[in-house]
């Protein structure tokens, strides 16, 4: 609920903040993929084509994630929460499933064996704990006893759409 | 007297004759012993001195690079291999050289290659040093048929530097079946100048690797397997291993793509900073697919070295192909390919398959809750309070002392 005061007593700069603090941690979960992918493009690690790849990256999904979100909230017809401040939640939780995500694939460092267990795990966790972090966070905030188990149950299905689509495709 | 004389002279003649001809069987003998042991005496200097010498300019659909193939040609003919040329595409004057030896009553085949072709200097090192071991092992293994299990098609490559163009060609042209059948492949490229001398099978410790370093030990420079754990990056997998690794890129990566056990051969070193792969510690040794990459490189670091990494390479593949339970472990790859990528790629998400399974229930229980909450809870929604007073049932009202 601090952060929540903080996004509110200044909304600008809270927006400003929370995009790049999301910018960072979704580097620091997948630039061991986008160096992956530029080794295999180019034959060679170049830091310059890795950050612009994932500043390429990271830019299209901050443009995506408040479209989706909005045309999630319409589609549950969910219109009475405040949506700018309900988009900077989105991209909190998903900032801290992205820094654990990104912790964990640290992890290869010390058990390079395990690499691909580490890898889907990691990306796995950080998505739980993402859902879970934006479910607890806006449940409290926007609904109550009474409409929260319709809220949940289209974050629900919501979750296992993007879990079963990031664990098998 | 005279008959005396005469019949002493006889005797002598016939003793020289008997003599002799026990000498001249002997010799004829030792001639051919020392013929058949020539074969594993073969100075691979010279074979390489000879290749490099005679076609120093090998660049991709060149004439250079057609009068190396020639001259590949003449030589697995020379050794006794039913040779045939196989044309990359209509559109390019560039051949695979390939020589096949049929020894026993099988179908099953492993491809021993080297790409022949080059790009700056003349090529000693890569791959000069691949095809001398090529021609080498040829003639070796044609000497010693008789023990092997498999036949062996030697390829040389021609146009890997330009995009593994020979391999990618070779391995189109195979039907389903023929891919079935070849057990495995093994790969020779640039093993003369880097550091240390490395074999590539998996991304652990298979049988089939361990046959092939046991075949070396007894050579004179170490053969060791590539330290698993240096130039691998995570995340994206292209052959079951759970990471890409850039090593992989030579001839042997299209017959790993359509599911073919793979055994690399290659020099270099993992020794700097990063622990990525570089030919030399040494910057100024690193002389792959440069103007360096010369005969006279090569001597500066010791015609010995050379032989011997040359010969060790050799000595791995001709011991471990020749070996007496080569045959099986050679079948074995293919369930050891298998059973890498289900460690690496299947169980993970199958495990995560399991924890979202796991995941639903709970969802599901929480829901289960919610819903009693959503009906007993002090909810002030508009609209909503008519639902105190007509759901609840029984159940639900004595459930709440357990919440």
């Amino acid at each position: 609920m601090f952060i929540v005061n903080k996004i509110r007593s200044n909304y600008l700069a809270s927006a400003i903040i929370i995009r790049l603090l999301f910018v960072v941690t979704f580097i620091f979960a997948n630039w061991q993929l986008a160096l992956s992918a530029c080794v295999m493009v180019l034959g060679t690690t170049s830091v310059a084509v890795v950050l612009l790849s994932l500043a390429i990256l990271t830019a299209m999904i901050t443009v995506l994630i408040p479209v989706i979100t909005n045309v999630l909230l319409n589609a549950y017809g969910i219109h009475t929460v405040p949506r700018q401040e309900y988009i900077l939640i989105v991209f909190l939780s998903f900032s801290a499933g992205c820094f654990v995500n990104g912790a964990l694939n640290l992890l290869i460092m010390a058990m390079p064996f395990a690499g691909s267990w580490i890898i889907i795990l990691s990306r796995f966790l950080g998505n739980v704990l993402s859902w879970i972090l934006l479910y607890s966070v806006t449940s409290r905030l926007y609904f109550n006893d009474a409409n929260r188990k319709y809220y949940f149950k289209g974050m629900a299905i919501m979750f296992f759409v993007f879990a079963v689509v990031g664990a098998f495709l | 007297m005279k008959y005396k004389a005469l019949t002493m002279i006889v005797i002598c003649m016939f003793v020289c004759v008997v003599v002799f001809s026990q000498y001249g069987a002997a010799t004829l003998a030792y001639a051919q012993s020392q013929t058949s042991s020539d074969s594993s005496d073969i100075n691979s200097w010279q074979v390489l001195e000879d290749f490099v010498t005679n076609n120093p300019n090998r660049q991709y659909n060149t004439d250079g690079e057609r009068k190396a193939g020639d001259y590949i040609q003449t030589k697995f003919t020379q050794a006794g291999l039913q040779v045939n040329k196989q044309q990359l595409s209509t559109d390019v004057q560039s051949y695979n050289i390939i020589g096949k030896l049929d020894v026993a009553n099988t179908d099953k085949t492993i491809v021993i290659g080297a790409h022949y072709d080059s790009v700056g200097g003349e090529g000693a090192t890569d791959n000069g040093s691949g095809v001398a071991a090529l021609l080498v092992i040829a003639q070796r293994l044609v000497a010693v048929r008789q023990s092997l299990s498999v036949d062996i098609e030697f390829v040389a490559f021609a146009g890997e530097e330009e995009g593994l163009y020979g391999s990618i060609a070779y391995c189109n042209a195979l039907n389903q079946m023929q891919k079935q059948n070849i057990l495995l492949m093994v790969n020779i490229d640039s093993i003369a100048a880097g550091d240390n001398l490395y074999i590539y099978g998996e991304n652990r410790r298979t049988d089939f690797v361990n046959l092939f370093l046991q075949s070396a030990q007894d050579s004179a420079f170490t053969l060791q397997q590539k330290p698993l754990y240096k130039d691998l990056y995570f995340g994206v997998d292209m052959w079951g291993y759970g990471y890409y690794q850039p090593i992989q890129n030579s001839d042997q990566t299209p017959f790993r793509l359509n599911g073919i056990p793979t055994v690399f051969f290659y020099s270099g070193s993992y020794s700097n900073f990063l622990g990525k792969y570089t030919e030399s510690a040494i910057q100024a040794n690193n002389v792959m697919n440069t103007s360096a990459d010369t005969l006279q490189h090569l001597q500066q670091l010791g015609t010995q070295v050379v032989i011997d990494k040359i010969d060790t390479v050799v000595n791995s593949v001709v011991n471990a192909v020749s070996a007496s339970n080569f045959y099986d472990v050679a079948v074995n790859a293919r369930s050891e390919l298998v059973s890498n990528a289900w460690y690496n790629i299947l169980y993970p998400t199958i495990t995560v398959g399991v924890l979202l399974i796991f995941l639903l229930i709970g969802t599901l229980l929480y829901y289960r809750k919610l819903d009693k909450q959503s009906i007993l809870g002090e909810s002030k929604a508009k609209g909503t309070e008519h639902k105190i007073f007509t759901a609840p049932d029984a159940k639900d009202i004595f459930d709440m002392d357990d919440k």
